[in-house]
């Protein structure tokens, strides 16, 4: 087989010659369209890159210098911590290789070609060699690609079951804060049977209840969306309950109640005063919840609940536990893979901690 | 009006109610059955009918010889679906409602009490709903005789006769089922006036209208609510701890069901045991299949088999598992402690280590002890246990160094040489599986160990820190204590505030997160089991283990609250 150089549309031809779209490409821009229409569309963007008055003309008529604005500072703050921006860096990086992983792998992830390819330093379990730098599986895949490959569930799973979380958990948390009474009590009813789950005993059951089970509108879903399905449905509960406390705690300040006698309705006053003032500890459990989704999802497919045809890190570690003593690198690079994708949130979550609210810090 | 009346007239007819269910409240008529009759049994000998046992299979009757001497038994089958979604259904239901309408009624006896008036009438219109329901179920059993149709008796056939069945104390799935002696009871039931009398004096006190801040008029009892007993217990009653704690388990009971609903809907979808059992068996027919359906009870509707076994599992009965045919309770009971061995072994030596690591670090904040603390922690946050699980098996198991076991934890092999008698022979094995089972919990237990180390230094170095901070630290300083004093007299012990309070939380979380590890050794424990027994299908098994986390979960939380309130008296409930 002539493998030697493949040009870059050649290697997507493959690809879709192959049925198996980029999806995380489709979910990214998908995420890019939602935040174009949640932030008014050109506006935020504006906001975000377009030079801005640094002089401005208060209402007496006077001129003065433009105060810094919150986001500004924050930036400030992250700016000057190096493991902040090391590890905002390593999950950028991350990201984009989640994003374009397509163009950068050699092999097709779920293709057997290095089988084929044994006089070359392919076959089945061969040691990482140049052509193939992390060796190949039992079926004769190339583990760099699959490493590769991997990191796209890795990731939707994380970011996007922490925002169903934060979806579900943030709404009911501010309703529960907002408008006390029966309303609060039958949230937190709700919540508390969710903080009481077995979490990891439930999601099994949930995974191979949608998996294999006899309902067969369910057994259609991918492995990646029953996991994100799962882990936000499941792990919204604690959220829910600091954004209540925080809520209740916003809920008697001055400037609400300054806002509720001017007249504003409840709506506005949830979502332009209180939520916004809440949003630094939402923010840095919400970058803590992707560490926890991504660990949720290796164990999970480590259990071996995954299907065979999805590329997954944690899955990657149970195919691989025959070949320990042979081929131990097969179970060990998607093993560390996972630790320092975990990592790398995790102190962006702290990072962020500290950049958003120096008093949470301790 | 007085609230005595009211308080009287809710005993006397929780009392009625009582009485009233443990008198038969419906009978089971049969289709034509002599209950002095006589029955032969296969070789031609005649025996007189003693007596009937109803299984939930089957309907045994037990007869006499004529000497009187030997007792023999004739099994006759009924259709069972009629039994569990009908008898059972209507039991389970009445036993909840009431249940329920007790405490809703103490519930709103202690609100009223308490001053929460608006609170007290809503649980007492709560409970009277309940018992209305209550009404309406017995009415339906009253009128619904549970025909049970006979295939194969041997009986003669003389008349139409009942044996009376009582819905609150009957159990079909005892191991020794209640004999029924037969009598014939007719249409009357007695138990069911005195039920409908119970309820209807607990309605009207529900309703009466009472001033509940007023005192009694009676000058007697206000004399003997002076008395210390009385004074004590309307101490407790009225205290805000109480209520609270009577609201937790209230809302318990209701979390726990609706838990245990969810979790047997999302079971029963998961496939088809029978096929996966009949897999085994060569040339199965259509005939095997539906009788181990029959058998395990699989052909009735959902709702039906969700309330027997939720009525079993009232009664301590979990079933049989699909796989060995071994009582859940038992399996369960050997496998948590095989769990819990291995979980708090870890926990003990996480806060061996934890404790004084995180008092260090925040001694010595922003130096390199606090940097290693804390990359520690980062560390043990970060990687994926089954991954630390792995490295440790290249290290020290077969793979590498050779020192200890990975796997096949608790086979050991009988001895061959047997060297001793009686207690030698005992102390031998006894010995020799100890140390085989210490030797194969090492490794787990680091890898445990390391994750929960990683969780507790960081709450002993956040909240040590926080207490640092406080104003009587400062002035314990100003007044001239030693370092060592502070940090473990004054500090330290405001710091076991949270880590006493998270060890409820800990044990839940623990039993929890199993799986993975359990999985990776091969430990034959609760969570190793519960993934085989999602792969056999074992919905017993898979119930089993659910239903007992969520409980070990609920009452973790419930310590972990009524201990978080009592421990630190800022907290205003």
């Amino acid at each position: 087989m002539e493998t030697t150089r493949v040009t870059f549309t050649a290697k997507l031809d493959k690809y879709m010659f192959e049925h198996r779209l980029p999806k995380s490409m489709i979910w990214a821009g998908f995420l890019v369209i939602c935040a174009y229409y949640i932030n008014d569309g050109f506006t935020a963007i504006k906001r975000l890159f377009g030079a801005k008055e640094t002089i401005i003309i208060t209402k007496d008529g006077t001129l003065r210098e433009r105060s810094p604005s919150q986001w500004s500072l924050v930036w400030k703050r992250y700016s000057k911590n190096k493991v902040a921006i090391l590890s905002g860096s390593l999950v950028l990086i991350t990201i984009l290789i989640a994003i374009f992983y397509p163009i950068l792998m050699p092999f097709g992830p779920v293709g057997t070609e290095p089988l084929f390819d044994a006089w070359n330093g392919g076959g089945s379990t061969t040691r990482p060699n140049i052509k193939y730098p992390a060796g190949t599986d039992i079926l004769g895949r190339d583990e760099f690609s699959r490493l590769l490959a991997g990191s796209e569930v890795s990731l939707t799973v994380g970011i996007f079951s922490s925002i169903l979380s934060l979806l579900i958990g943030v709404t009911l948390g501010a309703l529960a804060g907002y408008y006390r009474g029966w309303t609060e009590e039958v949230i937190m009813r709700i919540t508390d049977m969710f903080l009481a789950l077995p979490f990891l005993v439930i999601a099994i059951l949930a995974v191979s209840f949608i998996q294999r089970g006899t309902l067969e509108f369910l057994r259609q879903i991918p492995q990646s969306v029953v996991i994100i399905i799962v882990l936000g449905v499941f792990g919204w509960a604690g959220l829910c309950r600091l954004v209540a406390a925080n809520t209740k705690q916003i809920y008697n300040l001055d400037y609400v109640n300054a806002a509720r006698v001017l007249g504003a309705s409840n709506k506005r006053i949830i979502m332009s005063h209180i939520l916004p003032n809440i949003m630094a500890p939402i923010i840095v459990l919400g970058t803590l919840a992707i560490a926890g989704g991504i660990l949720s999802e290796a164990g999970l497919t480590f259990l071996g609940l995954g299907s065979p045809t999805t590329v997954s890190w944690g899955q990657m570690v149970n195919e691989a536990q025959t070949e320990l003593k042979l081929n131990p690198e097969l179970a060990l690079l998607p093993g560390f893979a996972i630790f320092f994708v975990v990592l790398a949130f995790n102190l962006l979550g702290d990072a962020l901690r500290d950049a958003l609210d120096p008093r949470l810090r301790e | 009006m007085d609230k005595n009346i009211s308080i009287a007239l809710k005993i006397v007819g929780f009392v009625l109610i009582i009485i009233g269910t443990f008198i038969p409240l419906y009978e089971v008529a049969f289709d034509a059955v002599s209950l002095s009759g006589e029955f032969s049994d296969s070789e031609g000998l005649i025996f007189q009918l003693f007596g009937a046992r109803l299984d939930v299979q089957q309907l045994t009757f037990i007869g006499i010889d004529t000497e009187g001497n030997t007792i023999n038994e004739v099994q006759a089958l009924f259709r069972p679906t009629q039994m569990a979604s009908a008898v059972v259904l209507l039991s389970a239901a009445l036993w909840f409602l009431i249940v329920f309408a007790v405490l809703f009624a103490i519930l709103g006896q202690v609100f009223q009490s308490g001053g929460f008036r608006e609170r007290g009438i809503f649980s007492d219109i709560t409970a009277a709903i309940l018992l209305l329901g209550a009404l309406i179920v017995s009415i339906v059993a009253m009128n619904n005789g549970f025909n049970i149709i006979s295939e194969d008796y041997r009986m003669r056939v003389d008349g139409n006769q009942a044996f009376s069945l009582n819905p609150i104390t009957f159990n079909p799935n005892e191991e020794n089922p209640a004999y029924f002696n037969l009598t014939f009871i007719g249409k009357f039931a007695p138990g069911f006036y005195v039920y409908i009398i119970g309820i209807l004096m607990v309605v009207t006190s529900l309703f009466l209208p009472i001033d509940w801040e007023k005192p009694t008029s009676s000058t007697k009892l206000r004399g003997l609510g002076e008395t210390k007993v009385f004074q004590k217990i309307k101490n407790i009653l009225t205290m805000r701890l109480s209520v609270y704690i009577t609201r937790r388990l209230l809302t318990l009971i209701p979390l726990f069901i609706a838990i245990c609903v969810m979790t047997y809907v999302m079971v029963n979808g998961m496939g088809d045991p029978v096929a996966l059992i009949l897999l085994g068996k060569p040339r199965a027919t259509e005939q095997d299949k539906i009788n181990i359906t029959r058998s395990l009870g699989l052909d009735q509707p959902v709702y039906a088999r969700f309330v027997l076994w939720f009525y079993k599992l009232l009664h301590f009965d979990m079933g049989n598992s699909y796989r060995s045919e071994r009582p859940i309770n038992e399996m369960i009971g050997e496998l948590i402690w095989e769990t819990l061995k291995l979980q708090l072994a870890s926990f003990f030596f996480a806060l061996l280590i934890a404790i004084p690591l995180g008092v260090w670090a925040a001694k010595n904040q922003n130096t390199w002890i606090d940097s290693f603390s804390s990359t520690i922690a980062l560390l043990g946050l970060s990687m994926p246990i089954f991954v630390f699980g792995l490295i440790l098996i290249f290290i020290f198991s077969g793979l590498g160094l050779g020192w200890l076991p990975a796997a096949k934890a608790h086979r050991v092999p009988t001895p061959v040489v047997i060297t001793g008698e009686g207690f030698n022979i005992w102390w031998v094995t006894f010995w020799e599986r100890s140390l085989d089972s210490i030797l194969h919990m090492v490794l787990p237990t680091i890898a445990l160990t390391f994750t929960f180390l990683a969780l507790y230094t960081r709450l002993v170095r956040s909240t040590m820190l926080e207490v640092l901070r406080q104003d009587y630290i400062l002035s314990a300083r100003a007044n001239g204590l030693s370092e060592r004093t502070i940090t473990w007299k004054h500090a330290f012990r405001n710091v076991l505030i949270p880590i006493v309070t998270y060890v409820g939380l800990f044990l839940a979380f623990a039993l929890a997160g199993a799986p993975i590890t359990e999985t990776l050794f091969t430990w034959p424990g609760l969570g190793y089991r519960y993934v085989l027994a999602i792969g056999y299908l074992d919905f017993p098994m898979i119930l089993g283990v659910t239903a007992v986390l969520t409980i070990l979960i609920l009452i973790g939380n419930l310590i972990t609250d009524i201990v978080y309130v009592a421990v630190d008296p800022r907290i205003e409930l």
